[in-house]
């Protein structure tokens, strides 16, 4: 089912009623934003006295506005939004694109997403690939997606390769830290572990995406987390802000090489005075490889305990970096993506 | 479309944890296309009141923001009778002239920490604009968010709880479905207010175990988030993370589409361009 057959953004801006309640047409909505454009949402409603009363409206004006300010490049506009705009409110390089586009053959996009395994004594991982209409019975799902996996140990050697195809109303869940269990060099070891998987997705036929983003799950005896995956990101300097609370966790970085080359990322850690020049630790990646580094603070202020410690990384290749809290026993995670 | 706002963003504000947001300067500063001052202006609601409220004044110059204060929140659990409260995050330009590149919110983790437990953290959200979200309704003229990963265990003590933050100032009806057939049905979200919603209830009696996926629909959107914690106890909690939206994206694009993006990609992997 092709979107326009669902919902079709109206176009005919002055017979276009977008409130009832406040007999606000679209045409009256959009030059009101294009002639104030500093009013917030809210702002702009309260001006019109616009979806205020039945509220009925609210979630199309916030498409309408957002779509009104989009106009000139802003990048929350949809593909969608860009290709049902008429031709002439388009700019010359995107009327371009929509003409290649329209006579351009679909091509399956192919996502490409890392993340970190986690293994050790009582800790699984999870893979959930979720394919399902629900809320829109059936007549609204992602096509079926074909998976590839690409389990990496943390040298970045491929330890095992897995293919597998989510239908239509159904989910995959499969477990993937058992792989590392088995590969590792001393199986039962205490120490956390990390390796890869590498996702690989593409829709089998045209169709949207659904609910079919990868999430992964970690468990143990008696606790769960959950993050969704992500694409890599560039080279560069970025920053998390986070605690250093050693009585009560433990705080990790997994790090990823999204790269053939060895690599080294620098992660500085800065807990005290702007003018303290922090802690820089180097860390080593080998091509496709994986590293779990804790933070450990050499110099630790009394007095800045508990405080934020602000984290950065320079990473000169594409690459991932997760922060995973543990509990002090390593029996309670989050993990989120940085 | 350069601004003189962005986006307004929302955090939550769970029981039994304090709460501290930081903002790299430089994230903010990114955002700026010329240098001047901007007004951080943070709101806490809770139960439909306003109970706290501060503004900032920042200095953008150089590449970097002075002035970004540290928001902190004490846990309000007694205070609030268990209940969660969100704070509103918004910047704008002192002086109400295009000061920011877009109105895209800017990207933070608020840290929720306690002593005697392990500290976890969460994204903020857009209150209103979000991509995922405009193009839902783009593509399918409805609200649906959805969470795969549900997983209740009461032998190993695994709960999950829906955190639903209605930043509004009308109330929402919140229905939420499962693959299996469960169903909790139209929940009033009280406007300006949260409603943490335990899905222990879709354990059907004398169940032990539920793996599965949910959606959840709403008279209006809803900032939704998720909580993973100790059935036993709520307020231990292990993670914090946000529902997705049913996503309207495409699977496919045109050729040339797909080639433009993966030239952007090939760009932004070698730090030629920035996401």
């Amino acid at each position: 089912m092709s979107t326009a057959e669902i919902y079709d953004p109206v176009r005919d801006d002055e017979a276009t009623v977008v409130c009832g309640c406040a007999a606000l047409t679209l045409g009256a909505l959009r030059r009101r934003i294009a002639a104030q454009p500093e009013l917030g949402f809210e702002n702009l409603l309260a001006s019109l006295g616009a979806g205020t009363t039945c509220t009925a409206c609210l979630l199309d004006l916030e498409y309408h506005f957002v779509e009104a300010r989009s106009r000139g490049g802003h990048q929350t506009e949809s593909s969608a939004t860009a290709m049902t705009r008429p031709a002439a409110r388009r700019g010359w390089r995107e009327a371009l694109y929509a003409f290649l586009d329209a006579a351009s053959p679909p091509v399956a996009y192919r996502f490409n997403n890392p993340m970190p395994v986690l293994y050790g004594p009582g800790i699984e991982q999870w893979l959930w690939i979720v394919n399902r209409s629900l809320l829109f019975e059936g007549r609204i799902c992602a096509p079926t997606m074909r998976i590839e996996l690409i389990l990496r140990d943390a040298e970045g050697r491929t330890i095992e390769k897995r293919r597998h195809d989510v239908a239509p109303e159904t989910t995959l869940r499969v477990e993937l830290s058992g792989a590392f269990q088995r590969a590792a060099a001393t199986p039962g070891q205490r120490a956390l572990g990390v390796g890869s998987v590498e996702i690989k997705r593409r829709g089998l036929s045209p169709g949207i995406r659904g609910t079919t983003r990868p999430q992964v799950e970690v468990l143990t005896p008696r606790a769960a987390c959950a993050v969704h995956s992500q694409a890599m990101a560039g080279p560069g300097r970025y920053w998390f802000t986070c605690l250093d609370r050693p009585e009560d966790e433990r705080m990790f970085f997994s790090i990823l090489n999204g790269s053939d080359r060895r690599t080294v990322v620098e992660m500085t850690y800065l807990a005290g005075t702007p003018n303290d020049a922090g802690e820089v630790h180097r860390i080593e990646l080998a091509p496709r490889g994986a590293a779990l580094h804790e933070m450990r603070l050499a110099r630790r202020d009394p007095q800045c305990a508990g405080a934020p410690v602000s984290v950065s990384w320079q990473a000169a290749v594409p690459h991932k970096v997760h922060a995973i809290c543990a509990s002090v026993g390593l029996d309670r995670f989050s993990i989120d993506h940085l | 479309m350069s601004s003189a706002f962005l986006f307004p963003s929302i955090t939550s504000l769970p029981p039994g944890y304090d709460c501290a947001v930081s903002i790299p300067p430089a994230r903010l500063a990114q955002k700026a296309i010329r240098d001047g001052r901007a007004v951080c202006q943070q709101r806490v609601f809770h139960a439909g009141r306003l109970v706290h409220e501060a503004q900032h004044h920042i200095e953008i110059r150089g590449g970097t923001a002075v002035g970004l204060p540290v928001f902190r929140w004490p846990d309000h659990d007694a205070e609030w009778n268990g209940n969660a409260g969100f704070l509103e995050l918004s910047f704008h330009a002192e002086d109400g002239r295009a000061m920011f590149r877009d109105t895209r919110v800017v990207g933070f983790y608020a840290i929720y920490s306690k002593p005697g437990k392990k500290s976890f953290f969460s994204d903020n959200a857009f209150r209103y604009g979000a991509p995922p979200t405009i193009n839902q309704i783009a593509a399918f003229g409805r609200y649906v968010d959805a969470y795969p990963v549900m997983h209740l265990d009461r032998a190993r003590d695994l709960g999950e709880t829906l955190t639903l933050i209605n930043p509004y100032a009308k109330a929402v009806l919140a229905s939420v479905a499962t693959q299996d057939g469960r169903q909790i049905s139209r929940r009033r979200v009280a406007p300006m207010s949260v409603l943490n919603l335990s899905l222990a209830e879709l354990l059907k009696p004398g169940e032990e175990r539920w793996l599965g996926h949910l959606q959840l629909t709403a008279t209006n959107r809803l900032v939704t988030f998720h909580i993973k914690h100790s059935m036993a106890d709520p307020r231990v909690i292990s993670d914090h993370e946000h529902l997705d939206a049913f996503r309207g994206d495409k699977t496919h694009y045109p050729l040339t589409q797909l080639i433009r993006l993966r030239v952007g990609e090939f760009l932004r992997n070698r730090g030629l361009l920035r996401a």
